[in-house]
């Protein structure tokens, strides 16, 4: 096992709440042909969900082409916009999941990736003969560390107090908008349950906060976009190997049984030892070990044939 | 502090004017007496600036006006006057992805409703903050 590494990453799953559920899938999902969509017609999010990579890539290619002839004021345009942006979700999935050890909700994390799948959707030119991915994944990837970047505190801020800020903040905002004034800071702790000692500590913590944006009207043009660009693209295609690399295991995965399904899912998902899967599941380490280092060279010989388990259920 | 204000048409051509005019407007800024904002920061106004004035071509009926006011604080508010007194509902996807940009991009959007119609406002802010 010389790439446990890799292999770790490839078959992360997007959320943690998934693992759960692919363990207790009995019977796996049929791949059916997918329906044929054309660019006219608005598929459903059903459909979307079901469209493989080289067919939502298709029907993202054509949305393209006909966005490029509508005008952003009619409604069309808007639909066409919206349905690029849900076929091209899985690339903030897979960014985001990319900054899942830092110390951000992942919520948070997905909004500014859309965000940056929406800034790459407007500003791609499909003329330029650069497929989207390679010209999205930059545009995420650096969205999501502007937030970063901007989200960092200019003084040590223990980050319970960091978090009352974030609270506060976002209280604040709410109760402006039902109340039609500022909420006091009574107010504001009753609605968040919170004491008034914490809502001050929240709102202190903001000012100290500010005195970074003031510095930030000196600092022009530094992380412009020309440079940082290309650099950036330099990252993308170690991450484009990812994304194929994963989706010809991912239905492979299914073709295991339900207990190299399982230990894999421990030692991988769940980074679990080989002696506590060995515990959990009633057998040796040593079978335990085994049936890792049998599954993965399988894996990896069925990947490297390019076999795409798909041919198994048809 | 100017202040930019544009009577649109709320026809084909709309964006693109609110886009051309608050460029110059912001270049016109920089030129003079200041505030100068990052590239980001005019990024985000203008992504905010399509999504309102398109938001406004598409649902109500007419014209629109849109403001553009800086402030010292690095923060810009951007607003939207149309003719249409629906306020801003979460349209059903794929559409209503201009709701998640500007709730994403600005603090403290809200709606206005006015005589003949509404103002949507909200502040886009210099740094994010969430």
């Amino acid at each position: 096992m010389s790439t446990p590494t890799a292999l770790r990453t490839v078959m992360a799953p997007p959320a943690p709440a998934t693992a759960g559920a692919a363990v207790h899938t009995a019977a796996p999902v049929p791949e059916e042909a997918a329906p044929v969509l054309d660019a006219e017609q608005r598929p459903t999010p059903e459909q979307i969900r079901r469209l493989g990579k080289s067919e939502a890539r298709e029907l993202s290619d054509a949305l393209f082409r006909r966005l490029a002839v509508l005008e952003p004021e009619t409604h069309a345009y808007g639909y066409v916009r919206g349905t690029i942006i849900e076929l091209n979700m899985p690339l903030v999935r897979f960014v985001a999941a990319g900054f899942r050890h830092r110390a951000a909700e992942m919520d948070d994390i997905l909004q500014v990736g859309t965000i940056g799948l929406i800034k790459a959707v407007d500003g791609y030119d499909p003329d330029r003969g650069v497929e989207f991915v390679t010209y999205a994944l930059p545009t995420i990837t650096g969205e999501i560390k502007r937030f970063f970047r901007d989200t960092s505190w200019p003084l040590r801020v223990p980050r319970s107090v960091q978090e009352l800020y974030l609270m506060t903040a976002r209280g604040s905002d709410r109760l402006e908008q039902r109340l039609g004034r500022l909420p006091t800071p009574e107010e504001l702790a009753d609605d968040l349950g919170l004491t008034r000692e914490q809502v001050a500590a929240g709102l202190d913590a903001g000012r100290v906060y500010r005195c970074d944006s003031l510095d930030a009207l000196h600092d022009d043009g530094t992380d412009d976009s020309g440079s940082a660009l290309l650099n950036r693209l330099g990252d993308c295609d170690r991450n484009l190997d990812l994304v194929v690399f994963r989706e010809a295991v991912r239905p492979l995965l299914r073709q295991l049984t339900d207990r190299e399904r399982t230990v894999l899912l421990l030692r991988f998902w769940g980074d679990h030892t080989q002696s506590e899967i060995a515990e959990r599941i009633g057998v040796s380490q040593m079978q335990v070990s085994r049936v890792l280092s049998a599954t993965l060279a399988r894996l990896r010989e069925r990947v490297e044939n390019g076999e795409t388990g798909r041919r198994a259920d048809g | 502090m100017p202040v930019l204000a544009l009577d649109l048409d709320g026809r084909v051509g709309s964006v693109r004017r609110a886009r051309h005019a608050t460029e110059q407007f912001f270049a016109e800024l920089a030129a003079g007496a200041g505030p100068r904002f990052r590239d980001e920061t005019r990024g985000d106004v203008l992504l905010v600036i399509a999504e309102l004035v398109s938001n406004a071509c598409r649902h109500a009926p007419g014209p629109c006006r849109l403001t553009v006011a800086p402030a010292a604080d690095g923060t810009v508010e951007v607003a939207v006057e149309d003719t249409s007194r629906e306020l801003l509902a979460t349209a059903s996807p794929p559409a209503g992805y201009g709701l998640v940009v500007v709730t994403g991009l600005c603090r403290g959007v809200h709606v206005l409703r006015m005589p003949q119609g509404k103002i949507v406002q909200a502040t886009v802010v210099e740094r994010r903050l969430w």
